[in-house]
């Protein structure tokens, strides 16, 4: 049974009259039709549901990574032009994506978490196995690291990975910003076993320098990760009459405080920010739980 | 509008008539074996083909199978005016399950090849040993990963 899905680039309720539904029907089963009759060449001539969806999605991606106009672009009658020049889109984007990751290879920090490891390692199957022509919307490679702020899953194909590796060379640069015995040292004051665990490996390095930004010391203490049991005391007085939404601003003023401290770039500081809204819930719960050390870890060392 | 299972009803309702159509034109090359379908049988055997293609989880955009099957199958020693609609209406069927049921393991041809071969042999014109013993044999052959070429040797299929 095949689930009911929305076409992938066309919002859930737009506007057409019923001379454009037509249109645009009559357009995208003509292409559909061509996308399959290329599939099965001349082995078949008729196909599984399943796999006509499959095409249908792969080519209805495909034409909503090229639409200037959105899903207007979907009355246009050459359909069949721009799903080719959205192939050579995804081919290029591959090739320039490809280059990311090999930059993001030569600087992921060096840690013993399999997950990491192995995830930006499986990439490589992605560039092995992406099939732009007949699976463009898939991910053929297993993401098994979490991001720290997941990416959505309404992106797709090519758009997932480079998402995916943009995020992952952030955070990546973030840890890479501290001394690996320091960093490994937080890891495994926080987890058991860190190199098996499936855990964000950025998220408690950000916490833990979080702490001493928001404490407004330097540069030098924000790097050593450590955190005092006086520290947490101080972030009970900062936090304790704030209100979640003040919280969320002191959080957001001291994440770019930090992240100018350590010198990032603006995009990287801007997902350290949206990180820091997220980390104002739990802060204003654990302030009431009498629980911020729980939150605000630092290293062992 | 905007769902792709809305999308691809539309188009079993224009594939109908080519269906029809197509199975019509056969009629000028099988008339020379005594066989001919009146328009009526061959809009059963489109309307069938819907429902064999709805039942089996398939689609198709062109008319069908059933040009092909007929040419195979028009000089089987088996056929005659009584049974060929018949035979055609249940092999269209197994073909569809077949193809469905051995995920696209073989090509139309290499099916239509196998069917017609045990149709002609071990069936003796019987469509029922077609699809109970020689398509599960093939299901069988295909799970262990032969090629179609290594069992039409095999008389008893």
């Amino acid at each position: 049974m095949i689930k009911s899905e929305t076409i992938p680039g066309l919002p859930e309720k737009a506007e057409f009259s019923y001379e454009e539904k037509c249109r645009i029907t009559e357009n995208l089963m003509r292409l559909i039709k061509n996308q399959t009759e290329r599939y099965n060449g001349i082995d078949s001539s008729s196909i599984s549901a399943e796999k006509l969806h499959e095409l249908a999605k792969s080519a209805l991606y495909t034409l909503s990574t090229v639409s200037d106009d959105g899903p207007k672009s979907l009355l246009k009658n050459d359909l069949e032009e721009m799903l080719v020049y959205g192939q050579n889109v995804l081919n290029k984007k591959c090739r320039m994506l490809k280059s990311k990751w090999s930059v993001l290879k030569s600087r992921m920090p060096k840690t013993e978490n399999v997950y990491y490891n192995d995830t930006v390692k499986n990439i490589s199957i992605f560039f092995k196995n992406y099939d732009v022509y007949y699976a463009a919307h898939e991910i053929p490679c297993s993401i098994d690291y979490p991001l720290m702020r997941p990416v959505s899953e309404q992106l797709l194909g090519v758009s997932y990975i480079d998402e995916y590796i943009r995020t992952l060379s952030i955070e990546s640069a973030f840890i890479n910003r501290f001394e690996k015995n320091r960093v490994t040292g937080l890891y495994n004051r926080l987890f058991d076993d860190y190199a098996e665990t499936p855990a964000n490996l950025c998220e408690p390095v950000f916490t833990a320098a979080l702490a001493p930004a928001v404490l407004r010391k330097s540069k030098d203490e924000i790097t050593t990760l450590i955190i005092e049991k006086e520290d947490i005391n101080r972030l009970y007085g900062i936090f304790a009459e704030k209100s979640k939404k003040q919280i969320e601003t002191e959080l957001e003023k001291s994440t770019k405080l930090l992240c100018n401290a350590l010198d990032m770039q603006n995009n990287s500081a801007n997902y350290f920010v949206k990180a820091a809204r997220h980390l104002a819930a739990r802060v204003y719960t654990a302030v009431r739980c009498e629980s911020l050390d729980n939150i605000f870890v630092g290293t062992s060392l | 509008m905007n769902n792709l299972t809305d999308l691809f009803k539309a188009e079993s309702i224009s594939t109908y008539e080519t269906a029809k159509s197509e199975i019509i034109a056969c009629n000028e090359y099988t008339s020379r074996y005594g066989l001919a379908l009146t328009e009526t049988q061959a809009a059963e055997l489109a309307r069938m083909r819907c429902e064999a293609l709805k039942a089996s989880g398939r689609a198709e955009f062109s008319g069908g199978i059933l040009p092909k099957i007929i040419y195979a199958l028009c000089d089987s020693p088996y056929i005659d005016k009584q049974n060929y609609q018949t035979v055609l209406a249940d092999l269209q069927d197994a073909f569809y399950f077949c193809k469905s049921d051995l995920r696209d393991a073989y090509t139309d041809d290499e099916i239509i090849e196998f069917m017609v071969k045990s149709f002609n042999g071990a069936a003796q014109g019987s469509a029922d040993y077609v699809i109970d013993t020689s398509l599960d044999k093939l299901r069988q052959y295909a799970q262990s990963g032969g090629k179609l070429s290594g069992l039409g040797e095999d008389t008893t299929v």
